[in-house]
């Protein structure tokens, strides 16, 4: 199993931060994913919330994030940035994609642009699309052949973080996505803390998982980041 | 004065001009597909309509009167002022028009479940009004700062069986009650309606409460040309949102001859303010293109004003378009002089109009003294201000 671990630029400090995104990338992981904290993240629940808000406080700033994206791939893995429209809007479109392009960032994932407001020159960046489980059959297809390294099936509706029941609509997406690109990198998120769930979506059919909110929440208590990646993947 | 030829609808993807659009998760997508092809197909239909105007007219109180101000025209010593009494409805303000609207297409739909979002507690009001009116389970959300501010409607809420969920994140006022609106209807999406308070929000919200909110300005001009044979010179409206400004304004968009003006919340001044459209830029905020207050990375800022209706760090993009284009022109009042207009129209007309319509009234003062005497300006005065009695308690010399 594959797995993209994300985490928030700037919490609980800028130099903190770094530290973790180090620790991640040293990890077996495949993917890192670098939350720009965005003052209004109404698709994320309390844990990221919370995050968000203590790194802005910190005065955060987003041309800062670029030396977390080196720091990744330094260590050989891949980086995707993780943040909301208006944070690129305000830092300018064309900028952010030529600084993304400097920095060989491997893919964006921006929650509140759909498949067709995403803008051409920003689908330079490779979008990941997140898929939820009321998705239409006809809209499908077209978020799995724009996304770019991994599709992001969303595990229920609703926020990141939350505990409830997986949406049993799941595995239609995750055969379907299979009808439509077989090579498509499959990837499950939203409330993963588990080695349970991860296995149970293993057994679904996908190859990888995406954790935020939970790794979060281990630092917030003081667990190592090693252990805590090491249980969820059962290594 | 217009620098282009104006749209009067946004585009299918629900723009005007550069504004609007939809900003939100994929998981809205379904839902804002349905609601958008129920609200053209409903809008049109005479069932629809009919039952709409009948709740209007015998549950909401409508028409709303037009009310010439003698002695306030006296004082000010210009332009005759009018006042359109949105205040006189059910309720107590304009919100009402949206939520009856709203909350009739909710039944049509076959949602179990309205959700929204509320500042002043007259959106609250106005939904969990109709919600009982409807048999429709209502849960709002509304800042922990505006709870204890306009405690009156928290209660009048809750009187009418809605559960009122206090909002503790971020600046606990209408930005954040917002955003968890919009965390619960991503959970829900499938059982519940987002009744939405004022033009914001994704394609097609701006439309849909502009067009339920509209009545306001139909009923204007329908009253003028009885009355006068001529339209009025000038129509103003305070601007949170900007649904009772969008509501009066649109039905004279066209009518060039007409001056339209809206006044945001100028605050404490310029540090501390609402003044999305006079003082911000352009930016995305709860699903949609639009003027926000943010700072140079892009987070929003909070916004300041005594009145919690129009404590917003946005505007709908309606109104930034007819900014942009020059059609309408936006101005501000002061925190104070809100408080003085409250004042000043209780003492000479018997009316207590709300903190946010306060807003307009103040400016409507300074406006008249430089027209002509013959001229005629419409204020709607968007609500009544007994939930403001506590807020303006010391605040008033
Ligand atoms: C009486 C009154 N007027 C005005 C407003 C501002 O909203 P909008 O700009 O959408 O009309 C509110 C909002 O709560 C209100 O209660």
């Amino acid at each position: 199993m594959k797995a993209s671990i994300y985490f928030p630029f700037g919490f609980p400090t800028k130099e903190k931060s770094l530290t973790i995104f180090e620790e991640v990338a040293t990890s077996p992981v495949q993917y890192v994913e670098i939350g720009i904290p965005y003052s209004d993240p109404s698709a994320d629940g309390e844990i990221l919330q919370y995050a968000s808000q203590v790194a802005i406080e910190n005065g955060v700033k987003v041309k800062d994030v670029w030396e977390a994206v080196d720091l990744v791939k330094r260590h050989g893995k891949k980086a995707v940035i993780m943040t909301y429209a208006n944070i690129i809007y305000q830092y300018g479109i064309d900028e952010f994609v030529e600084e993304a392009k400097r920095h060989a960032l491997d893919g964006i994932i921006v929650p509140d642009i759909t498949v067709e407001e995403f803008p051409q020159k920003l689908k330079l960046l490779k979008p990941i699309f997140l898929v939820p489980p009321n998705v239409k059959e006809e809209r499908l297809e077209r978020i799995v052949r724009n996304s770019g390294e991994f599709v992001y099936i969303q595990s229920r509706l609703g926020i990141t973080g939350q505990k409830e029941k997986f949406d049993p609509r799941v595995k239609w997406i995750l055969d379907e996505i299979k009808e439509i690109d077989k090579d498509k990198n499959k990837f499950i998120g939203f409330g993963i803390h588990s080695a349970n769930d991860v296995k149970l979506f293993r057994k679904l059919g996908a190859n990888g998982i995406i954790v935020g909110s939970a790794l979060v929440k281990a630092i917030m208590e003081g667990k190592g980041i090693e252990e805590t990646i090491d249980n969820l993947l059962d290594t | 004065m217009l620098r282009q030829s104006l749209m009067t609808e946004p585009d299918e993807r629900g723009y005007f001009g550069r504004f609007g659009g939809r900003f939100v998760p994929e998981s809205l997508i379904p839902a804002l597909d349905e609601l958008t092809e129920a609200f053209y197909r409903l809008r049109n239909q005479q069932k629809f309509q009919e039952e709409l105007a009948d709740y209007n007219r015998h549950y909401g109180g409508r028409p709303s009167p037009l009310y010439f101000a003698k002695r306030l025209t006296e004082y000010a010593g210009g332009a005759r002022i009018f006042l359109k009494r949105e205040d006189l409805i059910h309720g107590g303000a304009h919100k009402f028009n949206n939520a009856m609207g709203q909350g009739l297409l909710t039944k049509y739909l076959g949602k179990k479940r309205i959700i929204a979002e509320t500042g002043a507690g007259q959106h609250g009001t106005a939904t969990a009004m109709i919600g009982a009116l409807l048999g429709i389970e209502t849960v709002i959300y509304m800042g922990e700062k505006d709870i204890e501010r306009q405690q009156p409607n928290v209660q009048r809420m809750r009187l009418m069986g809605a559960d009122v969920v206090p909002v503790k994140t971020g600046s606990r006022t209408l930005k954040d009650a917002v955003n968890e609106a919009l965390r619960d209807w991503v959970r829900n999406v499938e059982t519940t309606h987002y009744l939405i308070g004022s033009v914001v929000g994704p394609h097609p919200f701006p439309l849909m409460v502009r067009h339920f909110q509209s009545v306001i300005g139909q009923e204007v001009k329908h009253d003028f040309l009885e009355y006068f044979g001529e339209l009025p010179d000038l129509v103003m409206a305070c601007v949170g949102g900007g649904s009772n400004a969008a509501g009066s304004f649109h039905p004279f968009i066209e009518d060039t001859k007409v001056k339209l003006l809206g006044v945001e919340a100028g605050g404490k001044g310029d540090q501390a303010n609402s003044r999305s459209i006079t003082c911000g830029s352009q930016g995305i905020l709860h699903g949609s293109m639009s003027y926000l207050l943010q700072n140079e990375e892009g987070q929003v800022k909070e916004a300041h004003s005594v009145s919690a209706g129009l404590d917003y760090p946005g505007v709908g993009p309606e109104l930034a378009y007819w900014n942009e284009t020059g059609r309408v022109d936006f101005t501000y009042a002061a925190d104070k002089e809100a408080l003085d207009a409250m004042r000043l129209l209780s003492r000479l007309e018997g009316i207590i109009p709300a903190l946010e319509s306060s807003h307009a009234i103040a400016r409507a003062i300074d406006v008249a003294k430089t027209m002509d005497k013959d001229e005629r300006i419409v204020v709607t005065l968007s609500g009544r201000g007994d939930k403001d009695l506590e807020t303006i308690q010391g605040k008033m010399t």
